[in-house]
């Protein structure tokens, strides 16, 4: 039996009906090499028949959908012509429109870049988070044959390889195909979900014959039933026998301790380390990592999770506001460097105006639109209204615009 | 406020206060109701828009004789006007920004025009409609070559602004992108040229490219039959051009639509704001096509009252304010388009003379 037998790609379906879309090459070169109006006609009629020849965004047809957990869910996906392999660990933003409005959420890969190249698929894999929208959404209205829009994968938790002279770097030039070759003794830590990411490194790691260094993996869940890939785990670690992993239940254990984390892990010195959960958690990772002899540069680490901050209350019918007093922060503007105060009461626009920038307006009132800048971290609350803007939208009216709390603005 | 050309309909502060207030509550409305659907109409419109550029496009390629050859300009005039009311200037205007779509937002998005995208949400989106109809600030009040108040002082050449009207109305499109030079206050020395410079050099870009575009690119692909693609596009930018001239004519230069002061704004409650919206603004009447066809500026009202709401939400907010404007005893400025247009050309005709001759002859 292969490695390869129960990957992604045989999950579900003979893998043999997936051949990368013909004649990709040769339209890349048309569209490229085509004005901005041809480029238009091309992508709709390319949406008119066969959407995953558009070149504007990158589509991918969903062709399958694998119950993982009861709140977990593998989205195999067929992208577009215009995607390009990915490297293990790194992530793609899913783009969803709900109610008309897009929204876009960091999911990992969570498959080895070699069912790409060989089967034409990628996957995500999501999992319900509570009031979360994207990932209920995902849940709740997508079946197989729909398209979702992703973009070019990204992040830089990626496997670093290492040198002829031992040392750990991440060498461009080393194919990603013979990353087993020059991967180091690594431990993989996950928690919950962080797991999908890990899942694509072990991935392109079990896809060699037989790997030359231990690999280990550390998987702290809830309950055993919030394990996610389990028998593709003991399957891998049933063919490699250099490969092993230890599922920690907090539920039955409680919390990892540090105590745990060195049995078993005994040689912490020689590993490159790569961590992903949320960030108290990775926290306490690298910190014991480190007292164990874990070099502080060979731990990588991804952060799953973001805490919500503010003094934010939920009204009845769902909109939020917010209390004067909780509003206070600091405003960055990051195309300038400048930062300054707010108490809440001043508009954006105001504070860039008091940071002494000189950013574009007109009306001032709400109206016009001209002030609309980009919102990268951070809320604001619409001055005309009382209510909070939702995080989605990134584009604001600094005019009408108060922060609350701390804000980051890539505008200006 | 101070409505000089219709007293009887003076509001009190309180009244305005409450009129204001009834006219954001209708704004909330549609704000929270913002969906899908919204979106559907937006790319409903974008799609049949491409379809007939390029069904008009092709037709001009490859016509047989000058039934489809005008087939095609006709369809290519479609898409433009398309392009320009109900897309471009709607979504320039913000009226999708909240679907977060980089495609329908209104910083990025350019449209099939000389005027650049930059210039014109500076002088549409924030001088015209933050100042409607106040002369000397709302430079789109007739567009610094016509006259239609006797506030404006009397000029002889006013005799003949027919001819300037035709030719502002054949060249729109260059009218709207020079619009941000200023060319009066260039002549009389109130701005320097140094200033426009930065201006200048934005719209030959764009000018160029929109020139390159129609009557050369298209042109060329078209080899020997150069000639007839080239005409063919002149014509169809030449009926957008009538085309938006007129409808944008009819918005706020007929007979009844009121001019302000400047001193009459200072200060303007929300309230008074939206009062001298709905003075200075007039709609006309038509069906579903011709709304979509004049982007939804057959409701110019409404329009002006919520410049960044989706425009194809006008109908159902006009019933609504309409009833408000009863209950005001405000006058909602409305009728056939053609009778519209009417009293447009009516007005051009009334002020080419000075107000002396007009009382003298009657």
């Amino acid at each position: 039996m292969s490695p390869l037998s129960s990957s992604l790609s045989s999950r579900f379906f003979d893998a043999t009906m997936l051949q990368p879309l013909a004649s990709n090459r040769l339209l890349s070169a048309i569209f490229r090499s085509s004005n901005e109006s041809f480029r238009r006609y091309f992508d709709f009629i390319a949406n008119e028949f066969e959407p995953l020849l558009a070149k504007k965004r990158i589509a991918a047809e969903i062709l399958g959908i694998i119950d993982e957990t009861s709140d977990v869910r593998t989205f195999v996906l067929r992208p577009s012509v215009n995607w390009t392999a990915h490297l293990p660990g790194q992530y793609v933003s899913v783009e969803v429109d709900i109610k008309g409005v897009r929204h876009h959420r960091h999911y990992s890969l969570s498959c080895s870049p070699s069912e790409f190249k060989e089967h034409g698929i990628i996957s995500i894999t999501v999992k319900r988070v509570s009031g979360g929208r994207v990932s209920n959404y995902l849940h709740d209205h997508f079946t197989v044959g729909q398209l979702l829009h992703i973009s070019p994968p990204a992040g830089d938790f990626v496997m670093d390889l290492l040198a002829s002279d031992g040392a750990a770097s991440r060498d461009e030039s080393v194919p990603v195909m013979d990353v087993e070759c020059a991967v180091g003794s690594s431990l993989f830590i996950a928690a919950g979900s962080g797991i999908t990411p890990i899942m694509s490194m072990i991935e392109s790691l079990a896809a060699a014959s037989a790997l030359a260094k231990p690999l280990t993996l550390i998987y702290v869940v809830r309950s055993s039933a919030d394990v996610i890939f389990a028998e593709r785990l003991t399957e891998i670690a049933a063919l490699q026998s250099n490969f092993s992993f230890v599922i920690h239940e907090t539920s039955l254990r409680g919390r990892l301790t540090k105590e745990q984390l060195a049995q078993h892990c005994t040689d912490m010195e020689t590993r490159q380390i790569y961590v992903c959960g949320p960030y108290a958690f990775m926290e306490f990772i690298s910190q014991s990592a480190e007292q164990m002899g874990a070099e502080p540069s060979h731990i990588k680490r991804e952060l799953f999770g973001l805490p919500r901050t503010g003094a934010v209350e939920v009204a009845k019918d769902g909109s939020e506001t917010v209390e004067q007093s909780a509003t206070s922060g600091q405003v960055s503007f990051s195309a300038s460097g400048q930062v300054v105060q707010s108490s809440g009461s001043k508009s954006l626009l105001e504070l860039a105006e008091d940071a002494g920038l000189n950013p574009k307006y007109g009306c001032r009132a709400g109206i016009c639109h001209e002030c609309k800048c980009q919102k990268t971290s951070g809320r604001v609350m619409n001055m005309m209204t009382g209510k909070i803007i939702p995080d989605e939208q990134d584009q604001i009216q600094a005019c009408i615009s108060a922060p609350i709390g701390d804000l980051t603005v890539s505008t200006w | 406020m101070d409505m000089k050309t219709s007293p009887k309909h003076l509001l009190m502060v309180d009244e305005l206060d409450a009129f204001g207030a009834e006219l954001d509550e209708i704004r909330a409305e549609v704000l929270a109701d913002l969906g899908e659907r919204d979106v559907q109409h937006i790319r409903h419109m974008m799609h049949t828009q491409t379809l007939s550029e390029m069904a008009g496009r092709g037709l001009i390629h490859f016509s047989l004789g000058p039934v489809s050859w005008a087939a095609g300009v006709g369809l290519l005039s479609v898409s433009k006007i398309l392009e320009n009311m109900e897309i471009g200037h709607n979504i320039m205007h913000g009226q999708y920004d909240w679907t977060n779509d980089p495609e329908l937002q209104s910083q990025n998005y350019d449209w099939d025009n000389v005027c650049t995208a930059d210039s014109w949400r500076k002088t549409h989106n924030y001088e015209h409609h933050t100042y409607t109809n106040i002369l000397g600030k709302d430079r789109d009040y007739g567009y610094a070559v016509l006259r239609l108040t006797d506030d404006t002082p009397w000029r002889p050449w006013h005799l003949v602004q027919f001819i300037q009207y035709g030719m502002l109305s054949g060249l729109f499109e260059w009218g709207v992108g020079l619009h941000e030079l200023e060319f009066d206050k260039l002549k009389s020395g109130e701005v320097p040229l140094k200033e426009k410079i930065p201006f200048l050099k934005e719209f030959a870009k764009k000018a160029s490219t929109q020139l390159t575009k129609d009557y050369v690119v298209f042109p060329m692909l078209a080899g020997p039959f150069a000639p007839k693609v080239f005409v063919g596009n002149a014509a169809a930018n030449l009926s957008r051009n009538l085309w938006a001239s007129t409808i944008i004519f009819c918005g706020h230069f007929t007979e009844d639509a009121q001019t302000f002061r400047e001193d009459e704004c200072e200060n303007e409650t929300r309230g008074q704001w939206y009062y001298r919206q709905l003075l200075g603004s007039s709609n006309f009447s038509g069906g579903k096509w011709l709304h979509i066809m004049s982007g939804h500026l057959s409701y110019q009202i409404e329009h002006h009252l919520f410049p960044d709401l989706p425009s194809h939400r006008y109908p159902e907010i006009s019933t609504k304010v309409q009833a408000i404007c009863e209950r005001y005893d405000i006058p909602y400025n409305t009728g056939p388009f053609g009778k519209q247009f009417k009293t447009v050309l009516k007005r051009v005709a009334k002020f080419s003379l000075p107000a002396i001759v007009r009382r003298g002859a009657a």
